[in-house]
Formats: C-alpha cells, structure tokens, sequence
C-alpha cells in the first residue's frame, strides 16, 4: 500500500479504534487513573444522561436530570482526586471490575476527528456481590495529534436501575 | 439515675427511652413481622407523596406511581380535576396504564379492552345480551379510586386509609416547610425532567435518619467536603439571622427539619465566589425578589436556610445546594426502592439551572459523591444487625439534655421514631 496510489485514507484505522477503546478500559480495570485520564482531552464533555417517564434519555445536560454530567475534564479529576484517597467508603474497598466492548462502528470521520459507537458491558464484583452494567456509548476521538482523546463522550446505560453506585469505573 | 431500656408503656417495646437515653431495638430493621406492622399500621394509614402538581400541567395528563407498595395512576381528568386510581383492570385485574407517563382523556386495558374515561368510569358498550342491562350500577366497572387525595402547596399525597386525618391537620408543623420550598419562586416550582432510581439493601428506617443527620457530613462526606472549598472558591455569606447555628425541630405527628446555613452556593439565593461578580448581582437580584415578594424573614429564610425535611413516613425534601424530593419503600426488611426527582424553580434562567444540576448531581444520587457513602453507611449497618442477638440496640440519645437541639443532634430522628412506636404498637 503506498500513498501514492491510494485515495486519502483515514489517520485511524478501526482496529487503532479498538486498541485505544480497549486500552481505555483496561486502565479503569488496572485501576491506572492517572493514565486513564491522559486518555480524555481537558475540555472533553463527559455525559451520561438519566432515562425519563417517557423512557426517552433526557437531552439537555444543562436543563434536565442527567446521572453525569461533565463539560470539561476537571470533573473527572476529581472523581479520581476522590478514589485515590481511600476515604469515599462506597469506592473502599475498590469493586473489581472487567470491562467489554464489543459492536465498534466508525459513523463518521473527517480532519482526523471520528465518531464512533459501540456497546459496552462492565461486570463488578464487591463485598461478595456481583453487578453488571451496560449501555452503548457514542464517543468522538480527536485522533490528529500523536495520542489518540476522547473530545465527547456520551454514554447510554440502559440498565438504570441502579444499585447503590454508577462510577466512572463502571462505565 | 433513671434506667434506660425502659419502654413506652404503650408503645412496642422496641423504642425505649428516658430523659437521658433513646434506644432502639435492632431488630426493627431485620424482622419481616415488625415490616408487617409497618404496611398495616404506617404505610396503610399515614398520607404518602404521589406526585407534584407539575408534573400534571394539563387536563387530561397523567403518570404512573408506585406508592406504598401499589401500582397507582395520578391524573387529572378533561375537566382538570385530580385523581388518583389504582392502576388495575375491574374485570380481572391487568394494568389499565403501562406507560409511565402521558395524556389521554381514557384508558383501556390491553387485556379484553375495557375502557375508562379518565374519571375513572367504565366505558365500554357490550352488545345487548352480554352482561345485564344494569351492569356497573353499583360501580362495580369503575376504576377503583385509592380512598384519599389532596395536596398542599403543590405536593399531593395519597391515603388508602378513607378515615384518615385531614392531609392539613395531617402535615402539622410540615406544612410551613413545604410552603417554604414553594415559596422559593413567585411562578411556582417544577420537577425537573429525568428521574434517579436506586435500590439500596438495608432497612427503609435508616434512610430516614441518614436524609436528615446533620452528625455524618464531616465523617461520612469528607471527600465531597474537601471537593467543595476547592469548588466554592471562598467563604459564602452565611444565615445572619440565625447566628449561623443548624438546629433541629419536631414537627409534629413524626414530621421533622433540620435547618440552618451551609457553605455551598444556593441557586435560590447564595452567592459563592465561583459564580464570579456577574453571578453576584443576579443573586442579588433574585433575593431582592423574594424579600419584596415574602418580607425580609421568610426571604432569609428561603435564600440561606438549608433545609432537610422528613414527613412522615417516606417523603424526604432536601433543599440544599439543589432541591431533592425523594421517596423509597420497603420491599423486604434489608431491601429497598428509592426514587429521587430534581425541584427547581419554573422558569429558571438557564445558566442558573445549569448551576442548580451541577450541585445536585455533584452530591445527590447514584452518580453523585454524597449518596454513594449514604448508602454503603446504610448497608454496612444493616449486614452488621446479624450481630442482633448480642448488639441489639442503636443509640439515639444525641443533644437529649440540650433545651434547643442542633442540627447535629439527633432530636428530628426521635421525633420520628416517637411517632413509628406510636403507629407500629397501635397495629400489633
């Protein structure tokens, strides 16, 4: 394959899309926060909305219930400033957990900019108790630098019942 | 010295108290007969919160309820009156309503397709012959109405007791506190779209005390603290009027507050250095409202009093950094259902809702960083009451020599339990 012959071709391939969405959630499994937050760019929206009566995701994180809602990467940091220090007791001791993705699909890609969705299923284990959450999540990579960052990231979770915690180590 | 575990002498037995000393039996949150005499002497008698006004803007509106352990319809019928049905098909007994919410001048049921108007009155025309002629002359078609309705400053609450209290006479002391959220707008409050649902595995008692103990913020919430002064970004200006003091007060009938200033930036109205000069003066402006609109003691009251509100039994009103209605049920001694909604004022101005879902996301629910902690408290309690047998009481004595209780005391959870000995006894 040379650039010569070939038409424009995508900066990511699907399979550099997979490594990087996999490598995201292995951090969380590891626990490696530091290095999972490198994985987000500072003014990333990081948003995962609440179900209505209606049974419709509500749609406006800045007039509407969301179950969260960040509009830059601050809150994330201090989601992890909060884990780390041992003294959230509903996140000690930490749940182990095992992140899936599966259904990865490009929607769209442009100036190395890519829109992707795939499902997710986490299953965590803590205090003899297992369970599971999963949802698909929609996610926009700014893949023109070097590392490849999640700018956007909405997640569904369709099980929204939710027992006691939903955390980003859930998700 | 008296002696503690002396009980009420007309009381259960459980709920033992002396000047000095409050206790309670352990085995008030594990046993399935003590959740027996809850259904029939608490949740079958005492009004429980279906529903806020706004969420039945119009004629014809309706949602779909759990409450008290029935599966209810609250709606408002073509001429915009309020009822309140249980949600199950006379004829043999399927759910008439399945969506949560909608508007619809009837109902039928998916079943057979018996239909309703949404008064509640049968519907449907059957060819002659099929039933007698004066079918449902007793009623017998009709929705089942649950025996009581009413609201009061925009909450509405069911009774499935028809002789119950008046709701009024009911709310006691409880009714100036809910005024008091109502009062936070001139163009009345709303429910925020979107719900938090839960389930927590302990006792529903101990989500009673937890929403209003004012003793676990520092221990329980210290992460959620230390995010905060970072978050503020400066001193807020306090409740003046109140000396700055969080004190507790019984409510009457079970009901119980407590109130007092807190350190976090109030959408209605308290300025923190973070919302920036521009903030400042919107804030103004907005207090300025409220004390031309409620004079100046109840616009202190609104803007810089927090309140943390339990009527009995299950409908707790958090008006904090946001405004959280929250109801739960037991479904099993150690297993509860929680639900939680978002009030705000109509017609926010949108940055100042964005400010108000911050704050309630930032600490409420199973997303938040407070509710999480709440709730592995309220469990690890609960897995410990195995040790019953050995360690069978909870101490509730805190403050009981003070003459006016703090926040920090524990007098709001004994107005409860007064009142849940009173009740639980009368059904044994």
């Amino acid at each position: 394959m040379t650039a010569l012959l070939e038409p424009a071709r995508a900066v990511v391939s699907h399979a550099d899309v997979c490594a990087f969405l996999y490598r995201e959630a292995r951090l969380l499994d590891d626990r490696d926060w530091d290095a999972w937050l490198e994985c987000y760019a500072p003014d990333v929206e990081y948003w995962m909305p609440a179900w209505t009566d209606d049974d419709e995701l509500t749609r406006d994180p800045q007039a509407e219930i969301s179950l969260i809602y960040y509009a830059n990467r601050q809150g994330l940091e201090d989601r992890v400033y909060r884990l780390k220090t041992g003294r959230s007791s509903a996140s000690t001791p930490e749940a182990r957990t095992s992140h899936a993705i599966n259904n990865v699909e490009i929607l769209a890609e442009r100036d190395g900019m890519v829109e992707l969705r795939y499902n997710w299923h986490t299953l965590s284990h803590r205090l003899q108790q297992t369970s599971q959450f999963f949802g698909t999540a929609f996610c926009t990579l700014d893949a023109r630098g070097g590392a490849i960052r999640i700018v956007k990231k909405r997640i569904v979770l369709k099980n929204d019942y939710i027992h006691q915690v939903v955390d980003i180590y859930h998700l | 010295m008296a002696t503690a575990f002396e009980k009420h002498p007309t009381g259960t037995g459980w709920v033992v108290e002396d000047h000095d000393s409050f206790r309670v039996a352990r085995t008030t949150f594990t046993d399935q007969d003590v959740l027996e005499r809850e259904r029939g002497g608490i949740f079958d008698r005492c009004w429980l919160y279906i529903g806020h006004e706004s969420e039945l803007p119009n004629p014809n509106d309706f949602v779909r309820r759990s409450v008290g352990g029935r599966d209810l319809i609250f709606n408002r019928d073509r001429k915009g009156d309020y009822h309140a049905f249980f949600n199950s098909c006379p004829h043999r007994g399927a759910a008439v309503v399945r969506e949560d919410k909608g508007s619809s001048i009837s109902f039928k049921c998916f079943y057979h397709g018996w239909s309703f108007n949404n008064n509640g009155a049968f519907a449907t025309r059957f060819a002659a012959g099929t039933y007698p002629d004066d079918f449902n002359k007793d009623g017998c078609a009709n929705l089942v109405s649950v025996p009581r309705l009413a609201g009061y400053a925009g909450f509405w609450f069911v009774n499935f007791d028809a002789n119950a209290e008046s709701l009024e006479d009911y709310l006691a002391g409880a009714k100036d506190f809910l005024q008091v959220v109502a009062d936070h707008a001139a163009d009345g409050m709303e429910i925020v779209g979107g719900i938090q649902e839960y389930s927590v595995r302990a006792n529903w008692k101990l989500l009673v005390e937890n929403s209003f103990d004012g003793y676990h913020a520092h221990e329980t919430h210290s992460t959620y603290l230390e995010y905060l002064v970072d978050a503020i970004g400066g001193p807020a200006e306090l409740f003046p009027s109140r000396g700055n003091i969080s004190r507790a007060y019984d409510l009457g009938n079970g009901h119980a507050v407590i109130e007092g200033p807190a350190p976090w930036g109030r959408p209605v109205a308290q300025w923190i250095p973070a919302w920036g000069e521009d903030g400042r003066e919107e804030i103004a402006a907005i207090y300025a409202e409220l004390e031309k609109r409620l004079g100046k003691e109840r616009a202190e009251q609104v803007a810089y009093g927090n309140r943390n509100l339990l009527i009995f039994p299950n409908l707790v009103i958090n008006d904090i950094m946001a405004i959280t209605v929250r109801t739960f049920y037991p479904e099993q001694p150690d297993y509860m259902n929680v639900n939680s909604w978002a009030l705000a004022p109509k017609g926010e101005a949108r940055h100042f809702r964005k400010r108000r879902l911050d704050n309630f996301l930032e600490f409420l629910g199973p997303g938040g960083f407070a509710t999480p902690d709440d709730v592995e408290a309220l469990e690890s309690c609960q897995r410990s009451y195995r040790n019953r047998a050995a360690a069978g009481w909870n101490d509730i004595s805190r403050g009981m020599l003070r003459d006016e209780p703090l926040a920090d005391d524990e007098a709001q959870m004994r107005a409860f339990w007064r009142e849940w000995d009173r009740r639980v006894a009368k059904a044994g």
